[in-house]
């Protein structure tokens, strides 16, 4: 007996063994419940400097940039009036810009929860994103299965029902 | 489902078997196997490793089904839980001359003895024998010295020789 044969007879006896569809699916969902962590394209040392900059800018009132004609901000500019950008939203925007999240299917987490059906036992319901697609949420309105599905049925033991183009599917949720 | 360059789909309907069946070799039990074909393609995913060729990609998803398989076998759980011995595992019944039946009773106790060397020596053997891979690329999968390889491949036949003549005269 050599051992040359073994690879015919490891194959002889793991002919049942093979990543089917099921397989194939149950990983594919596995993947699609991963976001993935992207950097932004804005470079992180220069995106703190901007957010110093802003910093700076509202402490100081315009101070220091204030006569040069460079900088005016929009409360100084027009007394009295309401700033142009308000302090907290140039903040936020900065900071959502350095990060976004991004499923595996190319969906994002950009899109909202637009309504919720019931949930159940586990504390999960079907939902529609603002994308239109639909998907699942826990009971913190939270996206436990990406909306990506044309429609989506209660959850029952762990299992539900959902419709991609035009084919149904059970999945395991989350 | 391409992210970033790495198709995962083409990937696991491509290799999805042989990691599947690389696991099986070391964990002897399906379900487990199953967990840990998921895990590596999780893992691929989530690392997303620059991966030039397609030998690149089979050595890098063997690497990491093997020591995903080593720490399963480490884990306090396997080493209290038995796995059963599975159905489809035992060997198939033959109807043919007596001379095939002592030869595939010769093949199955060789399988056996393969998935019973340890750890180290299994890892030269599998890849060499099953997955045709050559010294110098086992080596790198297994991040050994290329001589290493050499002396465990030649260590793993004597032991398999012994394995299977012991048995051999315990069957006789």
């Amino acid at each position: 007996m050599k051992l040359e044969q073994f690879k015919e007879i490891a194959d002889e006896n793991l002919r049942d063994l093979y990543v089917d569809e099921r397989m194939v699916s149950r990983i594919h969902r596995k993947l699609c419940a991963v976001p993935v962590r992207r950097k932004a394209r804005v470079p992180r040392a220069s995106a703190l400097l901007a957010a110093a900059c802003v910093v700076v800018m509202l402490l100081s009132g315009g101070v220091l940039l204030h006569g040069t004609g460079l900088l005016q901000p929009a409360a100084s500019a027009a007394p009295g009036a309401a700033p142009a950008v308000p302090h907290n939203s140039a903040v936020s925007t900065l900071s959502s810009s350095v990060e976004t999240s991004e499923y595996i299917d190319g969906s994002t987490l950009s899109y909202g929860v637009a309504e919720v059906g019931s949930f159940c036992e586990e504390g999960y319901a079907p939902a529609r994103g603002t994308n239109g697609l639909y998907g699942y949420v826990n009971r913190d309105n939270v996206w436990v299965v990406p909306a990506m599905y044309d429609a989506a049925e209660d959850v029952v033991d762990g299992k539900a029902a959902v419709t991609v183009q035009g084919t149904v599917q059970i999945i395991e949720v989350p | 489902m391409q992210e970033n360059g790495i198709d995962i789909d083409r990937l696991v309907r491509q290799y999805g078997s042989l990691v599947l069946k690389q696991a099986y070799f070391y964990l002897k039990d399906r379900h487990k196997a199953e967990d840990v074909c998921q895990e590596v393609f999780l893992r691929m995913y989530k690392k997303q490793p620059q991966l030039p060729d397609e030998q690149s990609e089979k050595a890098y998803l063997l690497r990491v089904t093997i020591n995903l398989c080593k720490d399963v076998l480490k884990s306090a759980w396997h080493r209290r839980v038995t796995p059963m011995i599975e159905g489809y595992d035992a060997p198939h019944p033959q109807n043919g001359p007596e001379a095939d039946a002592v030869e595939n009773e010769e093949k199955q106790l060789l399988y056996e003895a393969v998935l019973e060397l340890p750890p180290i020596y299994k890892d030269v053997v599998l890849l060499f024998y099953y997955h045709d891979m050559p010294t110098g690329e086992i080596a790198k999968v297994l991040k050994i010295p290329e001589v290493t390889v050499r002396t465990r491949l030649m260590r793993a036949r004597t032991r398999l020789g012994t394995a299977l003549k012991g048995r051999l005269k315990d069957e006789a």
